[in-house]
């Protein structure tokens, strides 16, 4: 049982940079120079468990982002991680997508690479954080899905089972294959790779799809223009409060007047 | 007239709190606006038993889908079956939860409607000409980002829960509109659900909580992780966590995760030790009453945020802080 596996794969600004964006408090324009652009944190998950599948059951795991032609790094980052090959949907007019383009867009380039037994993906981006593209992309494709996976098996041929969280309880649904999956960093840990392996990754193939490569691609679904839900601009989150440090001559002290301070708010 | 729609999350058959609440700033944001929307529950339920608790919530009108295969969550029926009832009755607008139920179903409703949808709103505004704009965390909460959805029906929103309070509503006799999803419910197939482990929670749910000690990594990785859990005990507070807590398994689940993917929380007093106030935790506790926190660098994001400080290692402090408790 051989498995054809997607991997979708977002690039997005560094996550651990957050607090160092801020709005240029004339024009109102993000500031964000100085972060770096890094492969979105939960689809490393989506990767790990793709390979695992791989190592398991054979087959093929095929990345998939959507991005300017720099997310090229990136992917041949994820390559590094073991994976096959990466599909690059790269075009000006894909630009400015929100959460349904981008889902529209990942559709129409997995079935310009055939289709798979598994779509999986980080269930939200560091960035973005909607969590929408996985349940669109699965309704986009017409294929079982679910997000916020917290443990996937496969099960007998062609069905899977995957659990997740709900309110009050753990569920776990059995999906018939081709599907698509959303996980979670709960799912599993993340092996990185070593040099070597990202510098043998070089060598994998790598596909660049423009718009005008995507059969049958319905021009008013994607990018910015085909986006129903858009961005007015973004306000300040300023959440500053002025600190009073507690001060002490050692940590019996100090935890002396924390206590004191901590049993009054408490009051 | 114009439809508003929120979608009454039920579990068990216990209608959820976040229905409460949305509905209460939904009525707020319309208040005095010119054209008063319907505000309408829309409910999935195996039987008709939750819609009876809304009779009196305050809403107009009451749309429910009745069917023992909607009694649990199923993903693709709860999408199929809301798809189904926005296309019959096409209200302007429709909102959810963002729990893990309406997380998961609100994009794939958005889809087959082809419409748009603002994730995990935390405000909700109308501008001059009446358009509802939603306001949410962006880049992990260091920004909001204002959004609005201006020529596709409905516009979707969910919103975070916990954010909005609840106030009682002046109770209306709402008409119920029963919705026949028998052959929606029959024909979808794909996923079923195989097996359901009830999490019975035993602690005060931290969103209710009055005071809240919070663990960061910076306490687990340096040993003294249990100390901040017996610390909270013994003040009488809630415990807490960031995401690496719950991620690299110190904690089982993410049921006392504070932040963007976690919970919203506003206690009158949060003491946080070792957490370096990463946007998308801040998010979470910003709007507490007064907050404090323990961490060994001095330039600590958190401190930024923070009433209190004490800057020390944790460990240290926690020790004296249980001997002189
Ligand atoms: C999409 C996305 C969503 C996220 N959602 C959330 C969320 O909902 N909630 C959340 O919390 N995070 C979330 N995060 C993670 C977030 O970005 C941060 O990584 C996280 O909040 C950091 O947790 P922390 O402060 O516990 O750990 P760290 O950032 O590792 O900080 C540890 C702190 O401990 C201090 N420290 C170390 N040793 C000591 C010592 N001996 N004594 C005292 N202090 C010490 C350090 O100085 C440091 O400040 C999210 C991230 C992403 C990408």
């Amino acid at each position: 049982m051989a498995l054809n596996i997607a991997v979708c794969m977002k690039v997005a600004p560094d996550p651990d940079k957050y607090n160092q964006i801020s709005l240029d408090p004339v024009t109102k324009t993000l500031v964000r120079s100085g972060i770096d652009s890094v492969i979105s944190g939960t689809d490393l998950h989506a990767i790990e468990l793709a390979l695992q599948l791989k190592s398991k059951f054979g087959g093929k795991v095929t990345l998939i982002s959507m991005g300017p032609d720099s997310n090229e790094k990136q992917l041949r980052e994820a390559l590094g991680y073991g994976c096959d090959e990466a599909v690059l949907l790269s075009d000006r007019k894909l630009g400015g997508a929100d959460a349904l383009a981008t889902s529209y867009t990942l559709y129409k380039g997995i079935e310009k690479m055939g289709g798979y037994d598994l779509v999986l993906l980080g269930n939200a981006s560091d960035d973005g954080s909607t969590a929408h593209v996985p349940s669109q992309l699965g309704e986009w494709l017409g294929l079982p899905h679910l997000t916020d996976v917290i443990g996937f098996e496969m099960s007998e041929e062609s069905f899977c089972l995957a659990k997740k969280e709900v309110e009050g309880a753990v569920n776990t649904y059995r999906l018939s294959l081709p599907a698509v999956i959303g996980v979670t960093k709960r799912l599993n840990t993340v092996r990185h790779p070593n040099v070597m392996a990202i510098f043998a990754a070089k060598k994998k193939p790598f596909i660049k799809l423009t718009a005008a490569d995507l059969e049958n691609l319905d021009e008013s679904r994607i990018g910015l223009a085909g986006s129903p839900t858009q961005a007015v601009g973004y306000l300040d989150a300023d959440f500053h409060r002025d600190c009073v440090e507690i001060t002490g001559k050692d940590d019996a002290e100090k935890a002396a007047e924390l206590l004191r301070v901590v049993l009054t708010a408490k009051k | 007239m114009k439809e508003l729609w929120i979608v009454a999350e039920q579990n068990r058959g216990v209608i959820a709190a976040s229905f409460y609440e949305i509905l209460s700033k939904a009525k707020a944001v319309y208040a005095s606006a010119q054209e008063q929307p319907c505000f309408a529950a829309v409910v999935l339920a195996g039987d008709e038993m939750p819609a009876a608790e809304l009779k009196s919530s305050g809403v107009d009108k009451i749309y429910l889908a009745s069917e023992p295969m909607l009694a649990d969550y199923n993903p693709a029926l709860y999408t199929a079956v809301l798809t189904a009832m926005a296309e019959t009755y096409r209200p302007e607008i429709l909102l959810v939860a963002a729990s893990a139920q309406g997380s998961e179903v609100a994009p794939g409703v958005s889809a087959r409607l082809k419409t748009g949808l603002a994730a995990h709103c935390t405000e909700l505004k109308l501008d001059e000409q009446e358009q509802l704009h939603m306001i949410a965390p962006a880049f992990g909460g260091k920004l909001m980002g204002e959004y609005i959805i201006p020529t596709c029906r409905p516009v979707m929103a969910s919103i975070k829960p916990g954010v909005f309070e609840s106030v009682p509503q002046t109770a209306k006799d709402a008409e119920l509109v029963c919705f026949d999803a028998s052959d929606i419910v029959a024909a979808e197939a794909g996923i079923e659900l195989v097996s359901s482990e009830e999490v019975v929670e035993t602690e005060l749910p931290i969103e209710k909580a009055e005071v809240l000690v919070c663990a960061g990594l910076g306490s687990a990785v340096t040993g003294n992780f249990e100390k901040v859990k017996t610390f909270a005990k013994k003040l009488g507070a809630s415990f807490c966590y960031t995401r690496p807590i719950a991620d690299l398994g110190y904690m089982p689940n993410e049921h006392a995760m504070v932040g963007t993917s976690g919970k919203t929380v506003k206690p009158k007093l949060y003491i946080g030790f070792g957490v370096s106030g990463a946007a998308q935790h801040v998010c979470g506790m910003k709007d507490s009453g007064m907050i404090i926190n323990i961490n060994s660098d001095e330039e600590a994001d958190s401190f930024r945020i923070s009433n209190y400080k004490v800057v020390s290692d944790c460990g240290a402090v926690l020790d004296e802080l249980l001997k002189q408790i």
